[in-house]
């Protein structure tokens, strides 16, 4: 089945789906595992995120942080074990479908931002608009003034302050109206100021009912969300 | 958006880019000089092969038997054979007859050239021929034909000479044209009387006296020759009646493959075939015609720019290709290494529309349709730059100016186009294999 | 370069029609939505049969240059592509009734249709370009960049035009996209079943009969029109596929982020499927204006400019002032003949306007028959066989030149009598309706319209009886009376200065 039909199923089965917590899964992960030839960087773990949570993925460089974040984001798939994506099952998907996935389901918020650099701010949020479906420069500006960032919309990232950079990151993430966003180490490369800002809008966010999974190793950052899943040497503990 | 991606991105990285127009530039201008001249001559070449005119050379039919060794004629009949005079109006009685514009003789005589009233004696050659003699036809007595008519394009400074009347035998050729080149070198003008003495073994005529009418500029032989009414020539070789060659002009519809097949061997055809050959005004069934209407004679097309510069140029055109081609080769690998760099410098970029949700193909056409304007800018400029060069090589090898066909701009630019684009395709399956998660999280 | 696209075009719109619409018209879903890339692999077979039978096109015109079996082997593949176009059009009726079955049948006869079809586009193309040279010299030169250019966008235009219909024929629906299918194969096993009874007429395989003949000449005549009605199909499927186009619905102003996006996907649906149509539309309307241009005016032969009706005067002349023609065009002139013959003359002047040599010639070749001659710029050239008559020799007998025709010079006018006319009505096949009298009885008669008629001395006697025919025909020469013979093509030139 091609993944808008298969879009399309998960949302009538959400609907008849009688869960004993009446909210909506976004993530089911059941026995996740990934290994890079003999080295297991992920075993067998399993958790659940619904919609509105606000998870912080904890542990120490090496844990396999990453490695989850980056098979929740679709960028890569797991050897074994099973992850539901808003009710589809992304373990199986080819690649040319989890790029049809992604863009529908995931926002990205980067460490280091990754925007294009000839590109100025608003036009940074209509290639997300862009590659999801059209760009629409209205819409995108209202999104960009959402995060505080609308007075600075035809600056180059270049232009920008770190702080502001990572606001415009995180409107790209929420153009799409994205079922998960996923932060990685969204505060590394930032002040404390700005870190508080940042972490302000991901908490306003979350109030707004987005449902928000934060990868870091800054405990103060963890006590934010509501729940901590902590990995060690690519097991939860 | 694509477009106005492709086109903010177009000033990233811009030295590497315009290194990479620079050398797609070389190879077109190259490819440019190469294909400005030889499709120059090959459209040249057409337009003769199409054309609705042509002209027609009859000599005696040994002298057609050629002999030539490392560019020498050793025919040993070579102007030994000619043929008769009286014969000519029979190619005015061919069945295309009304379709034979003019025709001229032409009989050399070696002289030895004494200016009057100078001393000392150069050598030169007389052409006889017609200037708008009088051909007594069965159905037109009063036709006049000659190199005024073939050759319209003949320039005279002074007066064309006045031709004896065919039936006045008593009548002496008074005057000549000389060569511009001849006349140069001898220091005669319009006006002057020259002494012609006959040259050459065995042949025992009076010298004889005459005026210049005028100077003659053709861009051909004649430029080198003094150039006067048969009579003369006949009777400084003591060939009274004899012509070496006729010059005819002909109107003809263009050549096609029946014509072809008819110029391999007229035996190839079917009785069908040879009629409609015979009964259209080809230039080689007209030829054909004129060899069965005078005993001994062989016609044969004369195809100016086929058997001059053509004939250099079908043998050379191979080796301009692969010379265009090895050029286009060199430009392409060049561009692949600096493609490469682009790409693996822009991976994260990359690795970020990956991840937005770019699908493969949307990635591929803003670095391809990079790399196309990168070719286009690059082509116009080899364009530009290559027509200089072949102007210069047209100067300096032909003495004259290269017209460069328009199709030589399209064509090089679709070239250089292609040139990055071939390039870019090894750089390109990076692409495809780059996988975001190596290029995203790494820090700043 | 317009010939080589429009040859192309000619040979190959049908098979991109059929690769186009196959699949809308044996989809299971009545509107199909598959994305891009995967569908093409999903349609490898196709492509795949395209170029096994395009390579087997080119094959079988290797093989027909070589051994000069042209018409073996172009009959060979019209009544393959007829045979295999019928089950094609079979299946289609069928998978309109059942479903399960017919539209995996459509599927697997279609594909080898797509082969065929590939094959016979690749041969007509060789056939009907045969004769046209890309070039008239070896040494590349910008004709031959020209026509290679005008085989390569022909190709890439029909290429393009199957993978942008096909898109739409979805849109479009089953039932649009499976009639113009029915449509197309109709055109095309029609026109197959004539080519190919030819092919089988010209190798003495059937025996000919009036039928079979006048079947063949009047669906043959439909081939050139196919092309035409094949781009107007697509235009109707644009039209179907833009009544179908997904709509957008409104959007409230106070939408949630999540209704934007939403909304924003059904505009990107929109605008992708726009595009689809406008590029079916440009591709098709470019294709429609090339071959239009090649059919319709490049390629067809030069028309004759308008010739003046000339009345003779009481004695049976006609004068013409010299002054008149002497401007160096060519005026041509027009006289009926007595039974009804159109005799085209013209008059030119050979030399300059100060210098007046009036040729006066019929408009008619004794080897090209009565095409007729134009002047373009200075040339004065047969239409039949392309060539340059050397003015001055005009009014001369010979070669192609004009048929000369007999007339005097009076002071400053030309005199043509109607009996010089009328003696050459016979170079010329036009007939016009006139009025002619029974030689034997007198009466009125039309000459077209007469019960008898009677050829004696190259002239054409109309009657109005049987009797009277008969009584002709008995003593033609009792009433042919002072009436001279005409002269006939095939006697050649007669001398017409004594």
């Amino acid at each position: 089945m091609a993944p808008m039909d298969q879009l399309a199923v998960a949302r009538t089965r959400d609907a008849a789906d009688a869960t004993p917590d009446a909210r909506r899964e976004v993530i089911g992960a059941e026995g996740l595992g990934r290994r890079f030839g003999t080295v297991e960087a992920l075993v067998d773990v399993t958790f659940t995120v619904r919609q509105g949570d606000f998870l912080a993925i904890m542990g120490p460089s090496g844990s396999g942080k990453t490695t989850l974040l980056n098979i929740l984001s679709l960028l890569d798939a797991p050897t074994s074990g099973s992850c539901r994506l808003d009710g589809i099952e992304t373990a199986t998907l080819s690649e040319a479908d989890r790029v049809v996935i992604r863009r529908e389901k995931v926002g990205l918020v980067f460490q280091t931002f990754h925007l294009i650099p000839y590109l100025s701010a608003v036009e940074n949020v209509m290639l997300a608009q862009h590659y999801h479906s059209i760009a629409d420069r209205d819409e995108a500006f209202a999104a960009l003034e959402r995060v505080g960032m609308g007075h600075r919309a035809d600056h180059l990232p270049s232009q920008l302050s770190g702080g502001e950079q990572q606001r415009v990151c995180i409107a790209r993430a929420l153009i799409n109206a994205p079922a998960l966003i996923l932060a990685d180490e969204p505060t590394g490369n930032l002040d404390a100021d700005n870190e508080a800002r940042v972490m302000d809008l991901l908490d306003s966010l979350r109030h707004e009912g987005r449902t928000i999974v934060l990868v870091t190793h800054n405990p103060e950052l963890g006590a934010r969300a509501d729940s901590i899943l902590r990995l060690q040497h690519g097991r939860a503990v | 958006m694509l477009l106005r991606m492709l086109w903010q991105s177009l000033f990233e990285g811009r030295r590497r880019k315009a290194l990479a127009a620079l050398t797609v530039a070389l190879s077109a201008t190259l490819v440019t000089t190469l294909f400005a001249l030889s499709v120059d001559v090959g459209d040249k070449m057409a337009r003769e092969m199409k054309s609705y005119g042509s002209n027609i050379r009859v000599t005696p039919k040994s002298e057609t038997m050629s002999l030539v060794v490392g560019g020498v004629d050793y025919n040993p009949l070579k102007d030994k054979e000619t043929l008769a005079e009286s014969d000519l109006w029979k190619i005015k009685d061919i069945f295309w007859r009304n379709n034979i514009v003019g025709l001229a003789p032409r009989l050399t005589a070696p002289v030895t050239v004494q200016v009057g009233g100078r001393d000392g004696a150069g050598k030169a050659s007389v052409i006889g021929t017609y200037f708008d003699q009088r051909v007594p036809l069965p159905d037109d007595a009063q036709y006049r034909t000659g190199v005024r008519t073939i050759n319209p394009f003949w320039e005279v400074a002074g007066a064309w000479p006045t031709e004896p009347d065919p039936d006045d035998t008593a009548a002496q050729v008074e005057t000549v044209l000389v060569g511009a080149a001849l006349a140069e070198r001898l220091g005669v003008a319009a006006g002057d009387r020259l002494t012609l003495a006959p040259r050459g073994e065995g042949v025992t005529a009076d010298p004889r006296s005459v005026t210049v009418s005028g100077v003659l500029r053709t861009g051909g032989p004649e430029d080198n020759a003094i150039v006067a009414p048969l009579a003369l020539a006949q009777a400084l070789t003591g060939l009274a009646g004899r012509v070496q060659a006729v010059d005819v002009s002909a109107l003809t519809i263009p050549e096609n493959e029946l014509s072809s097949k008819a110029r391999r061997d007229t035996g190839d055809l079917t009785a069908e075939q040879y009629d409609s050959w015979y009964c259209s005004a080809y230039v080689s069934s007209i030829a054909h015609q004129i060899e069965e209407a005078i005993v001994n004679a062989a016609a044969r097309p004369v195809w100016q720019v086929a058997a001059g510069e053509g004939a250099v140029i079908g043998r050379i055109q191979t080796l301009l290709l692969v010379v265009s081609l090895a050029a286009v080769a060199a430009a392409a690998m060049g561009v692949s290494a600096l493609m490469n760099t682009t790409i693996l410098e822009r991976a994260r970029e990359i690795g970020l529309m990956k991840a937005l949700g770019a699908a493969g193909w949307e990635i591929h056409a803003l670095f391809l349709g990079e790399a196309g304007l990168v070719g286009l800018i690059g082509g116009a400029f080899g364009v530009l730059c290559g027509w200089g060069v072949a102007q210069a090589v047209g100067w300096g090898v032909f003495g004259s100016g290269v017209d460069m066909p328009l199709i030589t701009i399209p064509i090089v630019l679709v070239i250089s186009v292609l040139t990055v684009l071939v390039g870019s395709i090894l750089p390109a399956r990076t692409i495809t294999r780059l996988h975001p998660v190596e290029v995203l999280h790494g820090r700043a | 370069m317009t010939f080589f696209i429009t040859t192309l075009a000619h040979a190959l719109v049908p098979l991109a029609l059929v690769v186009a619409l196959l699949p809308a018209a044996a989809s299971s879903a009545p509107t199909g939505g598959i994305s891009g890339g995967r569908a093409v692999a999903r349609h490898g077979g196709t492509l795949l049969m395209v170029g096994v039978g395009l390579i087997l096109g080119a094959l079988a015109a290797l093989v027909a240059a070589l051994q000069a079996s042209e018409t073996e082997i172009s009959t060979l593949l019209h009544s393959v592509a007829f045979g295999v176009g019928a089950l094609t059009l079979l299946a289609l009726a069928l998978s309109a009734g059942t479903r399960r079955l017919g539209a995996p049948l459509l599927t697997g006869v279609g594909l080898l249709l797509v082969g065929v079809l590939a094959a016979r586009g690749v041969f007509e193309a060789w056939a009907w370009s045969m004769d046209r040279s890309l070039t008239a010299t070896d040494v590349i030169n910008t004709e031959l960049i020209v026509n290679c250019a005008g085989l390569i966008v022909g190709a890439a235009l029909v290429a393009l035009l199957a993978a942008v219909t096909w898109r739409v024929a979805l849109t479009a629906g089953r039932l649009a996209a499976g009639l113009a299918l029915a449509v197309v194969l109709v055109a095309e096993v029609l026109t197959g079943s004539a080519s190919a009874l030819l092919g089988l007429l010209r190798l003495d395989m059937v025996t000919v009969t009036s039928g079979r003949i006048s079947y063949v000449a009047k669906v043959t005549m439909l081939d050139p029109w196919v092309v035409y009605m094949d781009l107007a199909l697509v235009g109707a499927l644009v039209l179907v596929a833009f009544l179908r186009r997904p709509r957008v619905p409104a959007v409230p102003a106070a939408a949630s982020s999540a209704e934007r996006v939403a909304h924003r996907r059904h505009r990107a649906r929109a605008v992708g499927h726009r595009q689809w149509r406008t590029a079916v539309a440009a591709v098709g309307a470019l294709l429609l204006v090339t071959i239009s241009y090649q059919d319709l005016y490049a390629s067809l032969p030069p028309s004759l400019s308008p010739a003046e009706p000339v009345e003779m005067d009481a004695a049976g002349e006609l004068r013409i002032p010299i002054d008149a023609v002497k401007d160096g065009t060519l005026h041509r002139y027009a006289y009926i003949a007595s039974d009804g013959h159109r005799v085209r003359f013209f008059l030119i002047n050979r030399y300059d306007p100060e210098h007046a040599y009036i040729g006066v010639v019929y408009d008619a070749c004794m080897i090209c028959g009565d095409d007729g001659y134009i002047q373009k710029g200075d040339e004065i050239i047969c239409i039949a066989c392309n060539v340059r008559i050397f003015r001055p020799t005009i009014g001369k007998a010979g070669g192609c030149n004009p048929i000369p025709l007999d007339h005097t010079v009076e002071d400053d006018t030309i005199v043509i009598t109607r009996a010089a006319l009328e003696k050459g009505a016979r170079y010329f096949s036009e007939v016009v309706e006139v009025e002619a009298t029974d030689p034997v009885t007198g009466e009125t008669v039309i000459n077209l319209k007469a019960p008898y008629q009677y050829d004696y001395g190259g002239r054409t006697y109309f009657f109005g009886s049987e009797d009277s025919y008969e009584t002709f025909r008995a003593d033609p020469e009792a009433y042919t009376g002072e009436d001279e013979a005409r002269y006939l093509r095939i006697q050649g030139h007669q001398s017409t200065e004594g």
